[in-house]
């Protein structure tokens, strides 16, 4: 951090006194030596320990800890580190949802750790960074894993981590809510989807005029498998995937009707479509408005401290005599590549010790099950977590295939829009069908690969450049060598990605790393749902916001600059202040607006007896709440715009008029609009290039959901890139949007390029 | 809808400016109610307000990781505004100044570098530092953002107003061109300068697209980016959540309320879209 902070000083002082030779090299050479000093301090605290890096997510509170979720890890690297003073160990902490993302990227783009934490990284396996753990088992280590710990790590007969917890997703049921209503709970946690529909109707009976009460909630997003066990009850496999199964995919379509079905008797949300977890765990344990829904065994050990209630876990319904299917994950840690042995080996130290049974019994504290026999069973006499055990014993994991992200984003998105009834179950799970069997077959070629080969012209680019500025050197042209600095950055981190761009988008995976060259990313473009989704609401946004926020500023300049004085500055001021608050900041605070359970919106709703809107969850209204934090941001720079062409209006034109004795109205319209009409072109114009390129607020409102109700082309644009990792599709929309912003900016240079002169 | 500037001010006016007010600045007034109220009372369903507290601020800071981000932003928005003031400062100075050949079409060539939308090389730039093994350092935000196409063009429309017989006396003088830009364009350049350094500043201040793909670890995050992970944790909890918003947005209103005379004009003479 404080190279980066010298810097640009330092380079203030090389730039600005080239004469003064004397003084600047003084300086350098003190710098340097400052530099050289700083590494050898760091290279000589390296040579006496191996350091090694473990990236990890928040865990458990410690006793005493308000706070600090990575308190425990901290402890066992002091203790770790004490007993081995040789290993230094770094902690780098994620954070929860996005540190998955962020892993990824970081990985990929070759910043990795040592160890990084979570279920069996297929993707990295597949790319070669994750070392196998084989060798290093010790004798007894097979054998004291419980059955299924080790198979989940393994991957074509190698393993690949570290075993640590096992959590797994369990059906939660508040047992107040069905006592009151009357309803018993089935004494052995079991039931069969009749008697399940049976009790909910009568808890329902119960709760009927309350508003936004459910016997059951339940959401499906991505990287949630929670309630999957509904629609996977009457058996069947995942669409597209037939070949691997088997099975027919109408049974999961069945599973999807069966819910459609409890949408109709009420007995869930009508929303439930596009519910979040967040949501409905806030209706669950917070509001207790829903009296059952599904989450992690996490759920446990809030239910008991933050939201205490009397709840029962249940399995997941299911006809007599099949397995109730809960999902279950195990985690683990495990390990990046590294071609030095000794740090290979500190790393597999920690690993291993973190992992051991006498750590594993602190997972009391996060309500996770041991992977190791010998930590033994930590939670005798706990009622929740032996019930909890003895469901899991049923449980299924996900398909281990590198792809399954992008898979369960596809199906999650099919039984979302079948659940909101905008297609049919069967057209719903047929189409995600043909997609997840594209997908199969597409991506041979290594991601890794990709990054490191570089491209054409990028090589060309990288070669031409220095030499381009050797000549500009020679050329002893003072000018030339002013503009160096400014043309380097703009060359490098602007032209050869531009062209590097290019490339990708034409490029073709199957063929490999080489990559052949191809015009099917663009069939994909067009064939992609979600993009050309994504080109409706951008085209809807630019055109609504822009034209609102155009309107509204015009109005509210022609009202501001009736003013005079302090009264003038004040309210020119206020317009413009939000307009330095970032996106992401508003954002945030419209999310809280309207979060469906405890929002000020719906609060207020609520208070005066109106049912609660979906504002977010809701795909009919989820874009339209978009767009009106679009038009709600004051639009100041416009304003402002205005405010200035308005004084240079001359009074002349007015008081001809105040002859005729036209009203202010009649004024306004007649002369101050059509006189406007230079800027209000200009502001249309560039109002709609900032338009196209919307992203932070629909990433922090709704990340695209529900299904892709609120997809945005740039949105498209990063997830294609960063959660796919498909480069070439994402480099051929990239394109084409650059394309429209083109053809506006071209319409500006025509209609609108006059005015951007004069207020120059 | 007057522009008779010596007539009171109609009270329809004032009411339909500041109902207009009310709706923009309506949600960054949630955002401070929901930060000031104690958590315990916006845990209560519904949410309760009225009890107004600082806890949500003590859990902000209580974590540490907050100062971390905001250090970042810091380091990040403040080397980007020098680097970018002094290199676009240098530029427009050659393109207003230099006589070579070839000067037209490269600044043609940076003003059309304008029409490029950042979306465009995200991915293969992205692709490029890690190449260079630069992600998940500020590095990555700092270096492509050291030169911007619209401050060239900004401070070269400036420099050409500066009139030709400064650097010709000085040129008598037997000054050199580094000479002549730091004593005499450079000072006479700083109204817009100041300007523009403002608006880089805030803009980089609010950056986000970039800084979330480049920025993995929480260590290096900046202040949106690590805000946005924030809102992203399985418990939300609106009041820390606010807390945080506010406290990112006040930098900006700060510099806002020193400086809204130069931002207001410089918006005025178009310095910013």
């Amino acid at each position: 951090m404080n190279a980066i902070d010298n810097t640009p000083a330092d380079r203030n002082v090389i730039f600005f006194t080239p004469k003064s030779a004397g003084g600047t090299g003084c300086r350098l050479t003190r710098g340097i030596a400052l530099l050289v000093l700083l590494l050898m301090l760091v290279c000589a605290g390296r040579a006496s320990a191996v350091e090694i890096e473990i990236w990890d997510y928040p865990r458990w509170l410690e006793p005493g800890e308000t706070i600090d979720r990575f308190a425990w890890m901290k402890k066992q690297i002091r203790a770790f580190e004490a007993e081995n003073p040789g290993i230094r160990v770094r902690l780098t902490e994620l954070t929860w949802n996005r540190g998955d993302e962020k892993l990824k990227i970081a990985a990929l783009g070759g910043r990795f750790p040592d160890i990084a934490p979570g279920t069996v990284p297929l993707l990295f396996i597949r790319e070669g960074l994750i070392e196998p753990m084989d060798a290093y088992l010790e004798p007894g280590d097979r054998e004291d894993y419980l059955p299924g710990a080790l198979d989940a790590y393994t991957v074509d007969g190698k393993l690949y981590g570290w075993p640590w917890y096992m959590g797994g997703q369990l059906l939660f049921v508040n047992r107040s809510t069905f006592a009151s209503a009357g309803v018993d709970l089935p004494p052995n946690g079991r039931w069969t989807p009749e008697t399940f529909v049976e009790k909910l109707t009568r808890v329902k009976a119960w709760q009927q005029g309350r508003d936004g009460q459910f016997p059951l909630g339940i959401y499906f997003q991505k990287n949630e498998t929670a309630n999957f066990p509904f629609i996977l009850q009457f058996g069947g496999t995942w669409p597209g995937m037939e070949a691997a199964g088997g099975a027919e995919a109408v049974d999961i379509t069945s599973g999807i009707e069966w819910l459609r079905g409890l949408i109709d008797r009420g007995l869930i949300p009508a929303d439930s479509g596009g519910r979040q977890s967040n949501d409905i765990w806030t209706a669950f344990a917070r509001e207790r408005r829903i009296a059952a829904g599904a989450f992690g065994l996490w759920g446990i050990k809030a239910l008991t401290d933050k939201y205490p209630m009397d709840f029962e876990l249940m399995h997941f319904p299911a006809p007599a005599g099949r397995p109730s299917g809960s999902f279950l994950g195990i985690s683990g840690l495990y390990l990046f590549h590294r071609d030095d042995p000794v740090r290979m080996k500190a790393a597999v130290k920690f690993a291993r010790y973190i992992t051991g049974a006498a750590r594993q019994r602190d997972l009391v504290r996060y309500t996770q099950f041991p992977t190791r026999r010998s930590a033994g069973n930590i939670y005798a006499g706990n009622r929740h977590m032996t019930r909890a055990w003895e469901i899991l014993q049923e449980g299924r994991t996900v398909p281990t295939d590198a792809r399954w992200p992008q898979m369960d984003e596809e199906i999650e998105q099919a039984v979302q829009n079948a659940l909101l009834g905008r297609v049919s179950a069967p057209t719903a799970v047929r189409e995600a069908g043909h997609r997840i069997s594209a997908l199969m077959d597409r991506h041979q070629g290594s991601v890794t690969g990709d990054i490191r080969s570089g491209s054409l012209f990028g090589k060309a680019f990288l070669w031409l450049f220095p030499i381009v500025l050797a000549a500009a050197l020679c050329a002893r042209q003072a000018h030339l060598l002013m503009l160096l600095p400014a043309v380097t950055v703009l060359g490098l981190f602007l032209v050869y990605p531009l062209l590097d761009a290019f490339l990708l988008a034409f490029r073709d995976y199957r063929l490999g790393e080489v990559g052949g060259f191809t015009l099917g990313n663009f069939r994909r473009v067009f064939s992609d749902t979600k993009f050309v989704q994504a080109c409706w609401n951008t085209g809807l946004y630019t055109l609504v916001v822009v034209s609102v926020n155009t309107a509204t500023a015009l109005i509210a300049a022609s009202l501001i600059h009736a003013l005079s004085g302090r009264l003038k500055s004040i309210y020119r001021a206020l317009y413009y202040l939000p307009g330095v608050a970032s996106v992401v900041v508003i954002s945030m605070v419209w999310r809280w607006l309207f979060n469906t359970e405890v929002g000020l919106f719906n609060t207020v709703l609520r208070a005066v007896g109106l049912p609660a809107v979906g504002w977010l969850t809701n795909p009919d209204v989820a874009f339209v709440s978009v767009l009106l934090t679009g038009i709600l941001r004051s639009p100041g720079g416009a304003i402002l715009i205005y405010l200035a062409a308005l004084g240079n209006i001359p009074k002349s034109l007015y008081e001809a008029a105040d002859l005729e004795g036209a009203s202010p109205l009649q004024r306004w319209w007649h002369i101050t609009v059509p006189l406007l009409k230079q800027t209000t072109m200009f502001l249309l114009i560039t109002g709609a290039i900032d338009g196209m390129q919307v992203f932070a607020q629909v990433l922090m409102l709704t990340d695209g959901g529900p299904g892709s109700a609120t997809e945005v082309i740039v949105h498209r644009v990063y997830t294609a890139a960063f959660r796919d990792f498909d480069f070439g599709l994402s480099s051929a929309m990239a394109l084409l949007l650059f394309a429209g912003i083109l053809t506006v900016t071209l319409l500006q240079r025509r209609f609108g390029g006059q005015t951007e002169m004069e207020l120059a | 809808m007057t522009t008779t500037r010596r007539a009171a001010p109609s009270l329809a006016t004032l009411a339909v400016l500041s109902a207009g007010l009310a709706l923009t600045l309506g949600p960054l007034a949630w955002m401070l109610v929901t930060a000031f109220t104690d958590p315990a009372a916006l845990e209560q369903s519904p949410p309760r307000y009225g009890s107004w507290s600082l806890e949500n601020f003590r859990l902000l800071f209580g974590g540490g990781r907050i100062l971390g981000w905001t250090l970042n932003s810091l380091v990040t928005s403040a080397a980007i505004t020098a680097g970018q003031l002094l290199f676009n400062a240098l530029a427009a100075f050659s393109f207003s100044v230099g006589r070579f050949r070839g000067r037209e079409a490269l600044f043609w060539i940076v003003l059309a570098s304008m029409m490029v939308p950042g979306q465009i090389v995200m991915l293969p730039l992205f692709l490029f530092l890690s190449r260079w093994g630069l992600i998940d350092s500020l590095w990555a935000v700092i270096l492509p953002s050291l030169a911007a196409p619209f401050g060239i063009y900004m401070v070269r429309q400036y420099m050409d107003s500066i009139p030709r017989q400064l650097q010709e006396a000085a040129r008598m003088d037997g000054a050199g061109e580094f000479d002549i830009f730091r004593h005499i364009y450079f000072p006479l350049s700083m109204p817009i300068l100041a300007t523009s350094g403002i608006f880089i500043f805030i803009a980089q201040w609010n950056a986000f697209l970039w800084p979330l793909v480049t920025l993995n670890t929480e260590a290096s995050y900046t202040l949106p980016v690590g805000l946005a992970t924030m809102q992203d944790q399985q418990i939300m909890d609106y009041g820390l959540l606010m807390a945080g918003a506010t406290f990112a947005a006040l930098p900006m209103v700060l510099i806002f309320m020193a400086f809204s005379r130069h931002l207001l004009e410089g918006m005025r003479s178009g310095a910013v879209q």
